[in-house]
């Protein structure tokens, strides 16, 4: 089982969650360490998704979409992709401040955006985005998703 | 009777429940596999393998919160059994002997035995801690796995909050949070009911040859008998 929580700078960190069943009892403490792959790979997927929209490169943003995601996009846009993808009003993310992944779930947030990412076989993809807080708990309201 | 029959013969009860145990357990692992990528699917998420699963959050929460009201039974049960009584049950003791007992009932002190245990015959804190010894092994793997419960369910409820597009929670909310105590009640009060239960029906019901049931001659008011 991995549990960690890194604080690095001002990014805190909480790493995807695994857990050994067979170490779950009898090791509990000692086998939380850090493990922080998945951390910074959901980190840099993200950081290539807005690096290549501020880059115009509608092709290299789609192919970091989840698959419902772009779907979604291309049907309500009615255009394909990598058209419609430079067409939404993407922020300029910044730097990334904050990233938690549980299970195949990850979310980071950004000075400027916050995004919510999916694991899948290919690797992390950018299920929502362009997501701005609502109170009382309530589901971030994204304006693209899947 | 070579020494590996005699051992089966010997343990055919503890060997049957822990073979049972691992079969459950592996379907377990199947069948919460199956349902976890049910849920993936119908979301447009990815996939993810046997491996993967026996080792995530989702199956960790599962098994935890069994395990913990498993062991909260039993040590409930045990405490509850020194000081209460339940007339013509089987699980239960005299209805005259409430309490922890004296030193003679218990084959302690001066009433100890060739044959009885090391931490029984020493006396002071040994047979302090040895008179208590059963419960506080069962008190101390229902924590553990209450609170690897709290760990497990923590990440697993987090994945689905991210799924939903919510902000995941700080472990110390999770534990205030309905999703902790449904998953904690709901195996609570099941526990409950069947050893409660047990203790009633095993007054008037029979099954020859168990050692949780009385014999099946033996008067409904019996307390404390079994086969």
């Amino acid at each position: 089982m991995r549990v960690s929580t890194i604080v690095v700078g001002y990014q805190r960190r909480v790493s995807r969650k695994r857990f050994a069943l067979a170490a779950v009892l009898l090791t509990l403490g000692a086998a939380a360490g850090c493990g922080n792959a998945d951390d910074h790979a959901v980190t840099d997927t993200a950081d290539a998704f807005y690096a290549a929209v501020a880059s115009d490169d509608g092709a290299a943003a789609c192919a970091l979409l989840a698959p419902r995601t772009r779907s979604e996009l291309e049907q309500s846009a009615g255009k394909p992709c990598d058209t419609a993808i430079l067409e939404e009003d993407i922020p300029e993310a910044g730097q990334a401040r904050r990233t938690q992944v549980f299970g195949k779930m990850g979310q980071v947030q950004y000075a400027g955006d916050t995004a919510f990412l999916a694991e899948f076989h290919s690797g992390w993809r950018m299920m929502a985005l362009i997501c701005a807080p609502t109170p009382k708990d309530l589901p971030y309201d994204c304006k693209v998703s899947g | 009777m070579s020494r590996v029959r005699t051992f089966v013969h010997d343990s055919s009860l503890s060997l049957f429940f822990g073979g049972m145990f691992l079969l459950a357990l592996v379907g377990q692992a199947f069948a919460g596999m199956h349902e976890y990528n049910a849920g993936q699917r119908a979301q447009g998420l990815g996939e993810i393998s046997l491996g993967v699963y026996v080792t995530s959050a989702d199956f960790a929460v599962d098994v935890t919160e069994n395990w913990q009201s498993e062991y909260l039974q039993f040590l409930l049960f045990m405490l509850a059994t020194v000081w209460f009584v339940q007339k013509g049950s089987p699980e239960s003791k005299q209805l005259d002997h409430i309490g922890r007992e004296n030193d003679k009932q218990q084959k302690l002190g001066e009433y100890v035995e060739e044959e009885s245990p090391r931490w029984a015959k020493a006396g002071g804190l040994r047979t302090q801690i040895f008179s208590s010894s059963l419960p506080l092994m069962m008190g101390v793997i229902f924590l553990v796995s209450w609170l690897t419960q709290s760990i497990a369910g923590w990440a697993a409820y987090n994945e689905t909050r991210l799924e939903q597009m919510q902000d995941p929670l700080r472990w110390a909310d999770y534990l205030l949070a309905a999703d902790f105590w449904s998953r904690s009640l709901q195996n609570w009060q099941s526990e409950l009911l069947a050893v409660g239960s047990m203790a009633v029906l095993s007054i008037y019901l029979r099954q020859r040859g168990s050692s949780e049931s009385k014999p099946v001659g033996e008067p409904h008011e019996s307390t404390g008998v079994s086969s």
